[in-house]
This record gives structure tokens, sequence and C-alpha cells, in this order.
């Protein structure tokens, strides 16, 4: 068991998306799975359209994300090992390579390189 | 000065998103307009050279939802009103690390943080009751003082725009 003075570290990323989606896939699940090695954690992906994993995606979103009644995806989360839910990224609705955009930036930002190092932020 | 929620240079830089196609209609370039509202943020509609809407943003630096002021603000420019429903109403927040190096420093520098709230609109293409397709469009016709949306078949023969449509015919010269 943990002291409760370890420090928080990344436990999992998660993205809620769907299949039909070319702003999710295969887009965020590579990119995704880029994200989760990095942070040597694993990936949770789910997908709207199937009817339980809708409905965790539908709480996630609801809680911590991008709420609307026709939310955009995808979204993606990361879990912290003290329970804290960080949204890090929804998609762009002007287009495809702007969400790949997005990806990149995310994947070479200051936030993930210190996240990585051993910070909490 | 600028005004409580107006984009930095920086962060409008970041949010660009130039270039893309009319999916599903005419695959013609997007052009990209911006509008003008009593609202600090940055509005911008991408449509065709037809006027076929992609999609309409509004993009705000703040921490409060903004998705209501810009349904109210959506409704003034939209016949009839009730096209925007809050189901075509989408909100994204921009944290920082996903917009780049330049934004997520001047992001990362705000205490407490504050992330830049988008509000999308997008109308997907509907039947009308007689069966033919109806689509999002915009008229920026310098005779309206605002930009006007409203639904119409754009292969139809006529424009649609219900407020040009209010003008009078031209007359002839005989």
């Amino acid at each position: 068991m943990r002291s409760p003075a370890s420090p928080d570290r990344p436990e999992r990323v998660t993205i809620v998306l769907a299949r039909w989606c070319p702003h999710c896939v295969p887009l965020s699940v590579t990119n995704g799975q880029r994200l989760a090695r990095r942070l040597r954690v694993p990936l949770r992906i789910l997908d709207i359209d199937r009817r339980t994993q809708e409905r965790a995606a539908d709480r996630l979103v609801a809680a911590h994300g991008d709420a609307s009644p026709d939310y955009l995806i995808p979204q993606v989360f990361l879990e912290w090992s003290g329970g804290r839910v960080q949204h890090l990224l929804t998609g762009f609705s002007e287009q495809v390579p702007r969400t790949a955009r997005a990806w990149r930036d995310l994947l070479s930002s200051a936030w993930l390189r210190s996240v990585v190092a051993g910070g909490r932020t | 000065m600028t005004r409580p929620g107006a984009l930095p240079g920086v962060l409008r830089r970041a949010l660009d998103a130039p270039g893309g196609r009319c999916y599903r209609h005419c695959d013609q370039p997007i052009r990209s307009r911006r509008l003008a509202s009593a609202l600090p943020g940055r509005w911008e509609v991408r449509a065709c050279p037809s006027g076929v809407v992609s999609v309409t943003s509004y993009a705000e630096w703040t921490r409060r939802d903004p998705t209501a002021a810009v349904r109210r603000a959506l409704g003034r420019w939209t016949r009839p009103a009730s096209l925007v429903r809050a189901w075509d109403l989408r909100l994204a927040t921009r944290r920082g690390p996903e917009l780049g190096r330049d934004a997520e420093r001047r992001l990362a520098a705000t205490h407490p943080p504050k992330g830049v709230r988008v509000v999308y609109w997008r109308v997907y293409p509907f039947r009308a009751p007689d069966g033919s397709e109806r689509r999002l469009l915009v008229c920026f016709r310098r005779t309206h003082r605002t930009p006007v949306f409203f639904a119409a078949d754009p292969s139809g023969p006529r424009w649609g725009c219900p407020v040009c449509a209010r003008r009078r015919p031209k007359r002839h010269r005989s």
C-alpha cells in the first residue's frame, strides 16, 4: 500500500471516441498509445457506441470533460493515482489535420516533459 | 487594454485552423470569415464559396461556459431562430499543452488556470418534410447589418436567404 505522502503519479490514459469518427480512429488511438507509452500507463478506450462504455464515457465527460448534450469526440483524459482526473484534449471540430496538430503539440509539450520527469502538473 | 475574455494574439494564432474543404457538398476550399458581436471573444464562420456552412465557432478566454451567450447571439442571426438547437452546440476547452509552445507558456502563466473555451455550432444536413435536402447557409450581403444563417437546398434555383428574399424585386428601366 502506498504511503499517504507518496506523490501522485499517472495511472491511465482514457480516450472517449467513436469508431466512425476520423478524428478518433486511427488518429487519436495511435497518438493515445504514444502518450500512454511515454507515461508508462495503460490506455483505455471508451467507445460511445457500446452501451456499457458509453455510460462510463458520459460520466467521465460530465464530471471532468467538455460536456454538451451531444458532446465532442475524441476527449482525452489522464487519471492520477490520487484520484484526480485531468482533461487533456478535445478534438478540433474544424478539420482532422487540426486535431492531428493538437496531438503533435501535446506530445511535445512542456507539460508532458514535466510529467514524464516526475512532476505533478 | 483588451476586454476580459478577448483572445491575445498568441492564442488567436494557436487556434487558427486554415484550409479544409467543403465536406460532402462541393469539395471546394473552405473560407473563414470573422463575425463581430458584443461578446468579447472571436467568431469564425467556415463556409464554402456557395455559402454552405461547415462550422461556426466562438472562442473566449474564460472560466465560464459561454454556450448560452453563443446560443442567444446565433439566435439573433438565424432565420428561424429555432434552427439553433442546444444539441448542435458543442463545447471544447483548450488548456495549453495541445496549442503549441507559445500558447502553452501563455496559459501556464495564468493563475488560477484559465483555458480557452470554444463553442462549435455544426448543423448536419437534414431532410425537409417534402424530402428535399436542407443545409445551413450563411448570407453576408452588404445590405444585411449582420450575417444571416438559414436552411435551404443549396442545389435549388433560389438563393433562399429570407432577408434578401424580402427585398423588393429590381425595377428594370424600359
